[in-house]
């Protein structure tokens, strides 16, 4: 065999390479490098895009956890984690479940549940504003027994409205997710179970859940970062209110940048709302992820 | 045979709980649908008929709202929907075309390459995915107004061609393909472009029709960064058009549900189209939530 040919790498001009890369490289200087960094630099101005920037050190951060916007946010963002992670997480699973043990049809489910997803955020923001409206087909509905629900107009259960229409969207995919896990949990298993004489609910929780660890971390990690960086559902159907109450981080970033044209206090405020996003995600490595041993 | 059997007990009852759990499903999987049966049928429904209406459609069947909002529109000083069809087709595809050529590129580089830095430039990739799209809201806006292209489709379009997501699968994949295949080509004599365009792109169909999917739908349906980077009306993708009849055309719920369905009907059909492909593109995970 010739030389050349045996080296594990082509050594074939190591120009060539970097040519091959430079298109990608330059334009991630530009939009991804340049920007990454000078997200930093702005947090510490004052700047309206306009006239001169002037370096104002912390007075960014200092101005976002003195302001009662950052609490009302944060505690949006939770009252939106509450209700979307535990439902979309118990709905997802109980689905995949579902369609692992019916055995028949299970593309036709997979896709069925999987079509939200690919639904634009402004598309389903337009259906669910009128399906859950004061006078919607829900409300219609619920009229049956006396009931009417303000599901956007309510302070109190906004945010808990968005999170459901969320579960409705993403809920396909994560039962996806928990569908690949379910099929690759050996047969064996099951088996070693049953004739050690357990019963199929200890058998879910106590073999299929734990086997399903790997499944549970992706899941959470990619519902933190949605959660946190929730915008277009409550941007479009309630506008950051009623009285606050859908009033999230991304939304505030965007106004403060390109409403009021604060460019440093939006920068500060992308910063703290990525550091919350890595904080969660953090925890749930922490006290969720395990190794799985077969 | 007798695996089933194992599996649910007795066959007897497993069939039973099999046909009520495909019952449950059947159930569930319609209600999931229903907000899509009932926006269709709402487009064709008269004004007055699509508020508080019931599960099923009336009578009236009506073409007006799609009338207004791909022709009419423009008369009373809206966007019609016909010119951001193509905006939103035109962005979609180009920048889907660039991240597969980019990408596939760049992840040929670094898989079949030997040069200085390539190690540290995988890692910079995987680094590049750790971070959330907030960050780079702002200064990406600045980097686009400095170079003066806010309002053109080059806003809409630049800032996304460089996917270190897609660099990353390409890279993967890639590294699976045997040297000796590259290599008998180099021997004859073939260029490098040739080896990615007859060798490594052919290949690799199933990853690059997962990284096209994607990203296409992800362009297909992004609003954030087009309000932020466009506001010429001409130019403005369906997503921002529809958010405009929403917030400040609040009462013509009609063209609002024409709307939608002019929206969600292509990347419907696409996305039953590539099922497969999207299906197994989300179960190998690492994929943008």
């Amino acid at each position: 065999m010739n030389k050349v040919i045996s080296g594990k790498k082509s050594k074939i001009g190591s120009k060539v390479g970097l040519v091959l890369i430079a298109p990608y490289l330059v334009l991630s200087i530009v939009f991804w490098c340049i920007p990454f960094v000078w997200s930093f630099i702005l947090a510490l101005q004052k700047w309206n895009m306009m006239s001169p920037a002037k370096f104002v050190g912390l007075s960014n951060f200092i101005k976002i956890f003195s302001d009662k916007l950052f609490y009302i946010s944060l505690r949006n963002t939770f009252q939106f984690i509450g209700v979307f992670i535990p439902l979309g997480v118990a709905l997802s699973l109980l689905i995949a479940w579902m369609i692992y043990k019916a055995q028949r049809a299970s593309s036709f489910f997979l896709i069925s549940f999987l079509l939200p997803y690919v639904t634009s955020g402004v598309a389903y923001a337009v259906i669910f504003s009128r399906l859950f409206a004061h006078d919607g087909v829900v409300n219609v509905f619920l009229r049956g027994i006396n009931l009417n629900i303000p599901f956007f107009t309510d302070p109190r259960i906004a945010m808990s409205s968005i999170a459901v229409l969320v579960v409705w969207k993403i809920m396909g995919y994560y039962a996806l997710i928990f569908y690949a896990g379910l099929q690759a949990i050996p047969q064996s298993i099951y088996d070693a179970a049953l004739i050690d004489g357990a019963s199929g609910t200890q058998t879910f929780f106590k073999v299929t859940v734990p086997m399903l660890n790997a499944s549970f971390v992706t899941i959470l990690i990619f519902a933190i970062g949605l959660s946190v960086n929730i915008f277009t559902e409550p941007f479009l159907i309630t506008e950051g209110g009623p009285f606050f109450a859908t009033h999230t981080f991304v939304f505030w970033t965007y106004k403060t940048t390109f409403e009021l044209f604060k460019a440093g206090q939006g920068s500060a405020l992308a910063i703290v709302t990525a550091a919350i996003s890595f904080g969660l995600v953090f925890v749930v490595r922490k006290f969720v992820e395990r190794e799985v041993q077969l | 045979m007798g695996k089933q059997k194992m599996k649910l007990g007795h066959s007897q009852t497993g069939k039973v709980i099999r046909y009520l759990l495909l019952c449950v499903l059947l159930f569930l999987a319609l209600l999931w649908l229903y907000p899509y049966i009932w926006v269709t049928i709402a487009s064709f429904k008269n004004e007055t008929d699509i508020t508080g209406s019931g599960l099923l459609p009336t009578k009236p069947v009506t073409l007006d709202h799609y009338k207004f909002i791909l022709k009419t529109a423009s008369e009373v000083g809206r966007t019609p929907f016909g010119r951001a069809f193509f905006n939103s087709f035109f962005i979609s595809s180009v920048v889907t075309v660039a991240v597969i050529l980019i990408g596939g590129l760049a992840g040929y580089s670094l898989a079949k390459h030997e040069f200085i830095g390539r190690k540290f430039l995988t890692n910079f990739i995987i680094f590049q995915m750790l971070f959330p799209t907030i960050l780079f809201l702002v200064p990406v806006f600045l980097v686009i107004k400095n170079m003066h292209l806010i309002d053109t489709y080059t806003a809409m379009i630049l800032p996304f061609v460089a996917s270190a997501w897609a660099v990353f699968l390409f890279y993967q994949f890639f590294k699976g393909i045997p040297n000796d295949l590259i290599e008998s080509v180099r021997i004859d004599g073939g260029s490098e472009l040739l080896i990615i365009f007859r060798i490594m792109f052919p290949l690799s169909k199933p990853i690059t029709t997962i990284i096209g999917m994607f990203i296409f739908m992800g362009r297909w349906d992004e609003y954030l960064w087009y309000i932020i980077l466009n506001k010429k009306t001409a130019l403005m993708p369906m997503t921002t058009v529809l958010a405009g009849y929403m917030k400040t055309y609040g009462e013509n719920l009609g063209a609002q549900m024409a709307g939608v369905i002019l929206l969600t009907f292509p990347i419907i059909v696409l996305f039953i189209i590539f099922r497969n492909s999207f299906t197994r593109g989300i179960t190998m995970s690492g994929l943008k939530g």
